[in-house]
């Protein structure tokens, strides 16, 4: 999503950080304290420039060739509880801005015998398992995974003892941009929306050979040997399911030889539940995937589309530019790093919550959902089919990340789009004046979890809808009128309960809200507009077409 | 020469035309300290050379660095 201003981030390392910096200033607006190795102070104090620039994410890249001058492994444990120290002093400082702290290579080049083992490894790993144990406390806390990207790609390459005698930054150029990088796509992952959903491709994709051909013997699949390559692969694609990655086909086939595989092959990892929506047919896959985007409701933006036919991905690039169309490896054993590739590039969040795992589960009721409306006479016959269930309440501790979460991503359904972190609102939540409640919704095809987000405000002998959001899964069920009528019943003391709408690109749905919800327009420009509804008096709607309304003040 | 010239260009982000053997160390504006690390590091890497520590410190201009990859 373009910034119109550069992010601000703040780049802490042990090392002479000005190249890296360099590259990152392309992108970001990069904080880089003065002086070399000046990042343990910066880091403890609390008045430092580090804290009083703003970041909004910092990094913290730690390089091992320092240990070359580690005379024992009493002097590198006490130089690695200073850097505890400082991680510890960043994570609790810095609120709930992502914190990224790297993995750690000691590259020790140390002269000893066969017998005579290095301390490197152990400190390594003790060093996970402090960030680790970290991370039990500071969810903002996340993995440069430093070390493993050097493994990938080797110390020969990465390193270059020349550069580290001249100027204190230890890598080569490739070495440089490898970690430059790596960095990048951290940030990406903190401040640009992930991809959703991934349209496959059947015969030579999920499987080798062709189904309709071959037959349920005669396809490439198995937990072993040459078979194993697809196996991988559907492991791969099965892991991101169920990090809230959803899944669907757009395959070539009678849908009666491709079910016999998706549910009889014994391989077969991805199964039909794993699937939220599927287009097996001869018809043309562009056609078949922008089918799926309509019924899913997704843009082209959040779709990836995943063929080993360069023709249908032509096809598909051709008619929907939007869609994300990676090559397709030529030789079938890189499939396994292939889809890490994916992973890494276009779905990789910071964390899995909750609500992630449930993703393909959702949509497959939304489907359920839907046949219902096509088959119900009108909105309220419908409504009254599914079954509602709403919860309203004030926010629960608990429920802080998931809150930051929609505030933080929600266009559509989003009357203020005000965007607020964990703390602030952790902090309104907190204060006499402020009232943050959220909204659980389920029906009788599941639970679609936390979807709302109220915040009121009191305003002298008034309270203003400060922020007002759903997530677009339930909009058009009512659960607005629902939403806000408890909340106008509930507040007794006050006189009027004040709406303000603000327009964005994406929120032209809510543009009439308040007026289909009885407020009356006082004020327009083109700021926005802001409603008043009078409170005395106020009758509350009627909440019969929900199996049951929940409501906690 | 003039490739090297023209590498060295697009590294500091200048016109090769601005460039020439007599270019000097750190008279020459965008060649400071960091640049000349940069490209000691961008020249090994491209023409797969060793510039030895022990000669970077009598490099004074553009061509005398040319004769330490060439």
């Amino acid at each position: 999503m373009a910034h119109p201003e550069k992010r601000k981030i703040a780049l802490l390392s042990n090392i002479t950080a000005d190249l890296i910096a360099a590259k990152l200033r392309r992108d970001y607006e990069i904080y880089l304290p003065e002086g070399f190795d000046t990042w343990v102070q910066e880091s403890i104090a609390p008045g430092s420039g580090l804290y009083a620039f703003g970041a909004e994410a910092v990094v913290v890249l730690l390089d091992g060739t320092e240990c070359r001058s580690w005379q024992n492994r009493e002097m590198a444990e006490e130089r690695i509880d200073l850097w505890k120290q400082a991680v510890r002093a960043l994570c609790r400082t810095i609120g709930d801005r992502p914190v990224f702290v790297s993995t750690l290579d000691i590259r020790e080049n140390r002269i000893r015998a066969f017998s005579e083992p290095g301390f490197g490894p152990e400190l390594e790993a003790d060093w996970l398992r402090f960030l680790q144990s970290l991370m039990e406390d500071h969810a903002n806390l996340c993995l440069l995974e430093l070390a493993d990207l050097i493994a990938e790609y080797g110390r020969k390459t990465v390193y270059s003892d020349k550069m580290w005698y001249l100027s204190s930054m230890p890598y080569s150029r490739d070495g440089l941009n490898l970690v430059s990088q790596e960095i990048e796509r951290g940030l990406r992952a903190a401040f640009t929306s992930r991809k959703k959903l991934i349209v496959l491709d059947l015969d030579n994709t999920l499987w080798g050979g062709v189904i309709g051909e071959d037959g349920l013997e005669g396809i490439e699949l198995s937990d072993h040997k040459e078979g194993q390559r697809y196996y991988d692969f559907q492991r791969q694609l099965l892991e991101m399911r169920r990090r809230g990655v959803v899944l669907a086909i757009d395959s070539k086939n009678n849908e009666e030889d491709a079910d016999s595989a998706i549910q009889k092959h014994p391989a077969m990892l991805l199964r039909e539940e794993d699937f939220v929506a599927r287009r097996i047919n001869w018809e043309n896959k562009a056609a078949n995937l922008k089918s799926i985007a309509r019924e899913l409701n997704l843009t082209p933006g959040g779709i990836l589309f995943v063929d080993d036919n360069p023709v249908e991905r032509a096809v598909v690039a051709g008619e929907c530019p939007e869609v994300t169309v990676p090559e397709f490896p030529e030789d079938s054993s890189s499939l396994l790093s292939f889809a890490e590739g994916l992973w890494r590039e276009y779905f990789q969040p910071l964390k899995v919550l909750d609500e992630d795992r449930k993703k393909t589960q959702m949509y497959r009721s939304e489907a359920m959902r839907r046949q219902e409306e096509s088959e119900s006479l009108n909105l309220e016959d419908y409504i009254a089919k599914l079954h509602m269930r709403a919860d309203i309440h004030r926010m629960r501790p608990e429920e802080l990340e998931r809150t930051a979460q929609l505030c933080g991503k929600t266009n559509q359904f989003n009357l203020t789009t005000k965007r607020y972190t964990q703390a602030e609102i952790a902090e309104m939540a907190a204060t006499e004046d402020h009232r943050v409640y959220v909204v659980h919704a389920g029906d009788k095809y599941g639970d679609s979890g936390l979807i709302s987000v109220v915040i009121l405000a009191r305003e002298n002998r008034n309270v203003r809808i400060d922020s007002f959001l759903m997530s677009c899964r339930v909009m058009g069920r009512n659960l607005e009128n629902i939403i806000v009528g408890e909340l106008a019943a509930s507040l007794t003391g006050a006189d009027k309960l004040i709406g303000e709408f603000r327009p964005t690109a994406k929120n032209a749905p809510v543009r009439e809200l308040y007026d289909r919800l009885g407020f009356t327009l006082t004020a327009e420009s083109e700021q926005g507009k802001r409603y008043e509804l009078n409170l005395c008096g106020f009758e509350k709607p009627d909440t019969s077409l929900y199996e049951s309304v929940r409501f906690e003040a | 020469m003039e490739q090297f010239l023209a590498f060295v260009a697009d590294i500091m982000g200048v016109e090769p035309e601005e460039l020439s053997a007599e270019t000097a160390y750190k008279e020459y504006e965008p060649w400071d300290s960091l640049m000349m690390l940069t490209l000691v590091m961008e020249l090994e890497a491209e023409y797969d050379a060793s510039i030895p520590m022990e000669k970077l410190g009598d490099v004074k201009t553009l061509g005398d660095l040319y004769a330490l990859i060439a």
